[in-house]
């Protein structure tokens, strides 16, 4: 009712015309506390204006909760909650406060500062009892790491700490928060606190901070964010940084390895890309189990020419991750040793001069590195020398659309013939092929085809298993009955467009 | 019965399986309603935890819930990493699987929280709801951020580290990840980045196939 009332007021009041830009405001205290603090749950309920006043009701409430505390200057915060029935309560020296949202709700430990600083602490160590539990409150220490850990707001914090403790305490919370800090979170619009405050300490306590974080890496149980923070915050010209590092990363191979351990294990390698020192060389073979297509784990077999039996293998699987095209237009040729191994050390050298954290970020390609990873198991392997011939044969197909774009083949009806093949796509064929052909050929996902070694010519002879499913069927084509296994002709002529005698055995 | 009573009162299946969960139905807080899990660990060996896997699956694949695809795809390969020694507070959404329909029900959020005692870990699965208002979605896009944290209102969040301190139920290393024991038996293993934890409801023959991060950041309001 009382709403209400102040509802037509106001719409009284705009009717008059009298009533320009923000018009009203109503603060009511529903908690408060007075010593030896003063502090109060405000709900705050403003009108302002919208639609420039030509709406019927052109002022609409807006309401926020907020806590004031009446330091000099005064601090305002808004203290998160859903709903509240609050309660606020201060310790006996007015250094501290607590607040909850709710009763039974755990109390929360605000820190009130110097210079209107106030600090929330995000756990709830207070207890939910009638009153806080003050025995268990955590310092502003323990509160700072808390709020790196849940990724609150530090600049207060550390500013408050250093205001208190001065810089050695601040980098001690830095050590002590390095598993919660995540280097990746650090880009140009959203500033990484903790990489900040890093950087703002004078030289001295950055070295406390590093020989710090160089302790943490011999832990017996060490957390891949310690060594991913570790990565980012030493270099190698810090000593015994570069042990450390291949130390703790060699400690995490050991384990079982998954997406923390990779992000850490990426930023050493990173770290130590142009660190010529060749158990580097063994950890990134090691990793390559793990992770056998990332380009920092390539980069690092490739920079110390590895030997890598794991690499080898791979090969002998698929060439096709290694098939790195350095040939002019119209001819596939390998990239040669050469040239990879000038790409691979120069890559080497500018991730080493990028600065860290940010975003690990290898500019070349994934099949140059592989073809360069695989250049160091010594001569090339048999399936990639002839995948790279293979990709030069003469391609007889029949004319129409393309099967393909974009990656996806097009839905075409099946007695519509379609090339298959165009510039490097043979390529990222060939090198896929079995080694035996089944009844006489090859079948891709967009085509079947035969290859004749001896002629240098690969003949496409109908649509591959993945074509098919795509392909819409027509009267005609559906009744095409298949050849017996093995009746297929040596090598069939080319299917007239439109035919649908290409269709090709079962 | 048309499609659309069907419909209808399959979602209000649904609605009340979730009612159940929210007032204790993942067996690790079966303290708040014994009653729901009694005695269902010994009634059989409960349901097929792989077969259920096998049915997390929505209309979009993987790319729908693309979160459940990692317990889909990666409970085989999951571990029994270490866990914290201090109070810690796992976020992350759950649902649950339906052997007859073949089909997940709504992603709710779910809260872990373990601790150490001695040399044993303790632990509690529940759900944060401390009001119907609370809106469910809320964590939903937690895992699509690069750096996979669950963002938690702050309220939520002491509260979740307050029910860390209090974990009671214990929670066994195994080969191959973490037995919870409780009214029902669950199974918490590291995979890839996150932590799953699956609980099995013989009484009911679902489970709750819950996917979490101990990566874990206050909500907008007090966030950096």
């Amino acid at each position: 009712m009382r709403e209400w009332a102040q509802l037509v007021g106001v719409s009284a009041l705009v009717s008059m015309g009298g009533l320009q830009g923000c018009c009203w405001d109503k603060e009511d205290t529903v908690a408060e506390v007075e010593k030896p603090i003063r502090a109060e749950w405000i709900d705050q309920r403003t009108w302002v204006q919208s639609g420039g006043g030509r709406n019927l009701f052109p002022y609409y409430p807006h309401s926020a909760t907020l806590v004031r505390i009446h330091t000099n200057p005064e601090t305002r915060f808004a203290p998160g909650c859903h709903e509240p029935d609050p309660e606020l309560i201060s310790d006996s020296t007015g250094a501290r406060f607590a607040f909850r949202c709710v009763t039974a709700h755990p109390w929360r430990l605000v820190h009130v500062g110097s210079e209107g600083r106030a600090i929330i602490a995000p756990d709830g160590r207070l207890g939910d009892g009638e009153a806080p539990d003050w025995s268990d409150a955590p310092t502003l220490q323990e509160t700072i790491a808390q709020l790196v850990r849940f990724r609150g707001r530090l600049r207060s914090a550390f500013e408050e700490l250093h205001a208190r403790d001065g810089d050695e305490a601040l980098a001690r919370v830095l050590v002590s928060s390095a598993e919660w800090h995540d280097p990746k979170s650090r880009s140009d619009d959203t500033p990484d606190p903790w990489w900040s405050s890093f950087e703002e300490l004078p030289e001295p306590q950055q070295q406390s901070v590093k020989q710090g974080l160089l302790r943490r890496l011999a832990e017996d149980r060490l957390d891949p964010a310690v060594l991913e923070t570790a990565a980012s915050a030493l270099s190698t010209q810090d000593p015994g940084a570069a042990d450390a590092l291949i130390s703790g990363a060699s400690t995490l191979l050991d384990g079982p390895a998954s997406g923390a351990e990779h992000d850490a294990l990426m930023r050493v390698f990173w770290r130590l890309a142009d660190a010529g020192d060749a158990r580097v060389g063994v950890l990134g073979c090691r990793a390559f189990d793990h992770w056998k297509e990332d380009a920092t784990v390539l980069l690092t077999i490739a920079r110390h020419s590895t030997r890598c039996d794991a690499v080898a293998d791979h090969v002998a699987s698929s060439a096709c991750w290694a098939m790195a095209d350095c040939g002019g237009e119209g001819k596939f040729e390998l990239c040669s040793q050469e040239t990879l191994y000038s790409e691979v050390q120069s890559e080497a050298k500018r991730v080493a001069g990028v600065e860290l954290p940010g975003k690990v970020d290898v500019r070349t390609s994934v099949d140059r590195l592989a073809l360069a990873a695989v250049y160091a198991q010594g001569p090339l392997p048999s399936q990639l020398v002839m995948a790279e011939k293979r990709a030069n044969y003469e391609v007889v197909q029949p004319e129409g659309p393309r099967c393909r774009e974009y990656g996806y083949t097009k839905v075409l009806p099946l007695d519509e013939p379609c090339e298959c093949f165009r510039g490097s796509e043979l390529a990222d064929t060939t090198c896929k092929l079995e080694p035996t052909p089944i009844r006489g050929f090859h079948d891709t996902y967009a085509c079947r085809i035969r290859v004749d070694d001896a002629l240098r010519k690969i003949q496409v002879i109908g649509l591959g298993y993945g074509a098919r499913s795509n392909r819409v069927a027509t009267s005609s084509s559906a009744s095409t009955s298949p050849p017996p296994s093995g009746s297929a002709p040596a090598f069939p002529s080319p299917a007239p467009a439109g035919s649908g005698s290409g269709t090709p055995p079962q | 019965m048309n499609n659309n009573q069907t419909g209808f009162q399959a979602g209000w299946v649904g609605v009340l399986l979730l009612s159940s969960l929210a007032m204790g139905g993942c067996c690790g807080s079966c303290s708040e309603e014994p009653e729901h899990c009694a005695g269902s660990g010994a009634k059989s060996a409960g349901p097929n935890v792989d077969a259920l896997l096998a049915n997390l699956e929505t209309p979009g694949g993987c790319s729908g819930l693309k979160d459940f695809c990692i317990a889909k795809n990666g409970w085989g390969k999951g571990t029994a990493a270490a866990l914290p020694d201090e109070p810690t507070l796992f976020v992350g959404h759950t649902v649950t699987t339906d052997p007859d329909e073949k089909q997940i029900y709504l992603a709710r959020d779910v809260f872990l929280v373990t601790r150490k005692e001695g040399s044993d870990h303790k632990a509690r699965i529940f759900m944060p709801t401390p009001d119907k208002d609370y809106p469910s979605k809320s964590l939903s896009p937690v895992f699509e951020d690069r750096a996979y944290y669950a963002s938690v209102r702050p309220d939520l969040l002491a509260l979740g580290m307050s029910e860390a301190r209090k974990a009671a139920y214990p929670l066994t290393k195994t080969s191959t990840g973490w037995a919870l024991a409780g009214k029902c038996s669950a199974e918490i293993r590291r995979v890839d980045k996150y932590w799953v934890a699956i609980e099995k409801d013989a009484d009911e023959g679902v489970i709750h196939v819950s996917i979490l991060t101990d990566r874990v950041a206050l909500g907008p309001d007090e966030r950096h």
